[in-house]
């Protein structure tokens, strides 16, 4: 084995000496005189001086003190071979200009290729780009998508199945309708004449017996009413519970099988605040923000998935839960909520009678026609 | 309100259907969709989908919704024993079924007898206090017996918790003028107004009402909503403008000796009267001379 070693080590430097010997007497000579005569700067020092590394690695190009003298000699060595170049070739061209290739030639190509990669290797260890391996797509975000819909699906049909026929209650019915009818009123104040808009207002505002008036005792009364009435307290027991349990276990799910690994690329660049967010299973902190974990695709999916479940399952049957969830914040003080705001919407209507406007335009039009 | 494209398809099926063409099933979904009231058309054809058994049961379980459509119409037809066969079919299938206990109560309505259907009605709404279309059948029970107090009556305790059914304020709005009540058909009227005041009819009828009130506000109102009726329907409705000159004219003789303001609004007046003749011409034009004598007393008088 110690013989095998000694070949290759001798391998290598013969194939180093090979290197320096076409660099120092060949390519270099001829990138300086290149320059010279082009007239551009001299080649910097760094690619004067290759040879003094010890190992045969071209890639790096370790800076030694560049010596001068050594340089002179070189360009010295390579002045006479030129000049004797040029004396040798038949004198029709004074020696100043003596045939010589097009500047862009490979030496100054070796020069920048030299440098480059040392640049390269430097500045760029951030912002690598990541190969996801396409079993990724296959096993993790199709799947998941798929999942998602399906228990949509499933807890419509289950809602369905569960509804219980609810009786209105006739008060509930005649405050929505009471509702509209002030709606109306407020929008077509300026179409009726000011007594009847006024007479109207009374009618609804009145402090006393006013339609959308509410005394403040029984203002209280829906919400204790949404607890103490059972079958109401069922409902949303029940509509409550077919959102939280589905999402509950899909989360786990993907939780328990999906986590660890990098699963999408965001196609935008996040701040660093989102790492914790979405890349919650991957413990590296030098991933870019971009790069997320299955658990935000779940998310992405958990809103995303109401424009399809509006396609599939129809319009108004959206499973959405967004919307869910932000009724289950706001518990039960709409409908008298909603009578305050409109008797507080008409106090503030003022009337003004479009109808007057209307003969104009009526004018114009005839105008028109006779014409 | 039926678009036009919608109106046009009809038309189109119902030529189709009446020529023997096929598209009954289609003609008869529309019109339960509009609601339209073309009984002997849905009797005809939907009998001959129900008689055929094989156009029966490619209906799958639209058969039952249209059981119940061509019950209603033989009942508006008045064959009643075509409304009885189909009831009892719907019965057969919907044992306790709401909506064939309502079709029931319907046909003992159809046949006359008002107290059973009355009790019928009374029963369905102890369940279901809330159902729109048994008080309606009510309110029309009591006028087809000519119980016109009555019916308003229970129209009224129909509007006090379905106040924003415009439908059944413009009910409302005829029975009272059927009854001289101008003042609470106004109100009516303006009910409407609030809820579409884009609708030319109702500023129309509202106009007709003021003006019939008479007075010399009223007066003022009216011929204000008969133009603005007039440019609604871009000056097309020969109503609003005969109402715009009548109206004119019946302010020029109110405030006769009154003031002497010089009021611009003769421009509409003349200018209506001008649509008016020339409409005249095109379409009716032996009427013109009695037209142009009717409008130069009106314009003499005031």
């Amino acid at each position: 084995d110690n013989f095998d070693d000694d070949a290759v080590v001798d391998q290598q430097s013969e194939i180093f000496e090979l290197w320096k010997m076409v660099m120092d007497r060949f390519a270099l000579p001829l990138l300086i005189d290149l320059c010279d005569k082009a007239g551009l700067d001299p080649p910097p020092h760094e690619a004067c001086r290759p040879g003094v590394c010890s190992e045969p690695s071209p890639k790096t190009t370790s800076v030694s003190a560049p010596d001068a003298s050594s340089i002179d000699a070189a360009a010295e060595d390579s002045a006479p071979s030129s000049i004797s170049i040029a004396e040798d070739s038949p004198p029709i061209q004074p020696p100043a200009t003596s045939t010589l290739p097009p500047p862009d030639s490979p030496p100054s190509v070796l020069c920048t290729s030299l440098l480059g990669s040392e640049t390269a290797l430097s500045c760029r260890i951030m912002a690598e780009d990541l190969v996801l391996d396409t079993a990724i797509r296959d096993w993790v975000l199709i799947p998941l998508s798929v999942v998602m819909v399906l228990i949509g699906v499933l807890r419509y049909f289950v809602s369905k199945l569960m509804r219980s026929s609810q009786t209105p209650d006739v008060k509930i019915v005649k405050e929505g309708q009471m509702m509209l009818r002030a709606r109306n009123l407020r929008a077509g104040a300026n179409f009726i004449p000011a007594k009847a808009f006024r007479a109207r207002k009374i009618y609804f505002c009145n402090e006393e017996n006013g339609l959308l008036f509410v005394p403040k005792g029984q203002a209280q009364n829906p919400q204790a009413q949404m607890f103490s009435d059972p079958n109401m307290a069922m409902d949303m027991m029940k509509k409550n519970l077919s959102m939280i349990i589905p999402q509950t276990l899909t989360f786990a799910w993907v939780n328990f099988f999906f986590s660890g690994f990098v699963a999408a690329k965001i196609p935008f660049p996040l701040t660093q605040r989102f790492r914790s967010m979405l890349q919650n299973g991957i413990d590296l902190s030098t991933v870019d923000v971009s790069y997320v974990s299955s658990r935000s695709w779940y998310f992405l999916n958990l809103f995303g998935l109401r424009g399809l479940f509006s396609l599939i399952l129809g319009e108004e049957n959206a499973v959405d839960d967004t919307q869910r969830m932000m009724q289950m914040g706001g518990f039960g003080m709409d409908p008298s909520k909603g009578l305050s705001a409109e008797k507080d919407n008409l106090d503030i209507t003022q009337h003004d009678w479009a109808l007057p406007n209307f003969e104009q335009r009526a004018e114009a039009v005839l105008r028109k026609v006779v014409n | 309100m039926v678009t036009k494209t919608e109106e046009n398809q009809l038309n189109r099926l119902e030529s189709q259907v009446d020529n023997a063409g096929g598209g009954a099933w289609e003609y008869l979904c529309l019109v339960r969709k509009l609601k339209l009231r073309r009984s002997d058309k849905v009797l005809k054809h939907g009998l001959s989908i129900l008689n055929n058994p094989s156009k029966r049961s490619a209906l799958g379980p639209e058969e039952w919704t249209l059981y119940e459509q061509v019950a209603v119409a033989a009942m508006d037809c008045q064959s009643l024993d075509v409304a009885k066969d189909c009831i009892k079919v719907l019965r057969k299938k919907f044992p306790d079924s709401k909506r064939v206990g309502r079709l029931e109560a319907l046909l003992l309505e159809a046949k006359g007898s008002w107290e059973l259907a009355d009790k019928a009605y009374s029963s369905l709404l102890e369940d279901n206090p809330l159902d729109q279309t048994i008080h309606k059948r009510r309110v029309a029970m009591a006028k087809a017996q000519g119980n016109i107090p009555g019916a308003i009556e229970w129209l009224n305790k129909y509007l006090e918790i379905f106040m924003a059914d415009h439908d059944a304020w413009r009910e409302l709005a005829e029975i009272y003028v059927s009854l001289q009540m101008y003042k609470q058909a106004a109100f009516c009227y303006e009910e409407l107004i609030l809820s579409q005041p884009t609708v030319p009819l109702y500023h129309l009828a509202y106009a007709d009402v003021l003006y019939t009130l008479g007075g010399l506000e009223n007066l003022q109102t009216a011929k204000k909503y008969y133009t603005s009726t007039i440019d609604l329907t871009g000056g097309k409705n020969t109503r609003a403008l005969f109402g715009v000159c009548l109206c004119t004219s019946a302010i020029t003789q109110v405030t006769k000796g009154k003031s002497k303001e010089e009021k611009e609004g003769s421009q509409v007046q003349s200018l209506a009267a001008k649509v008016l003749e020339k409409d005249y011409k095109q379409r009716a034009p032996d009427k013109l001379p009695q037209l142009t004598t009717a409008l130069k007393s009106l314009t003499l008088s005031s």
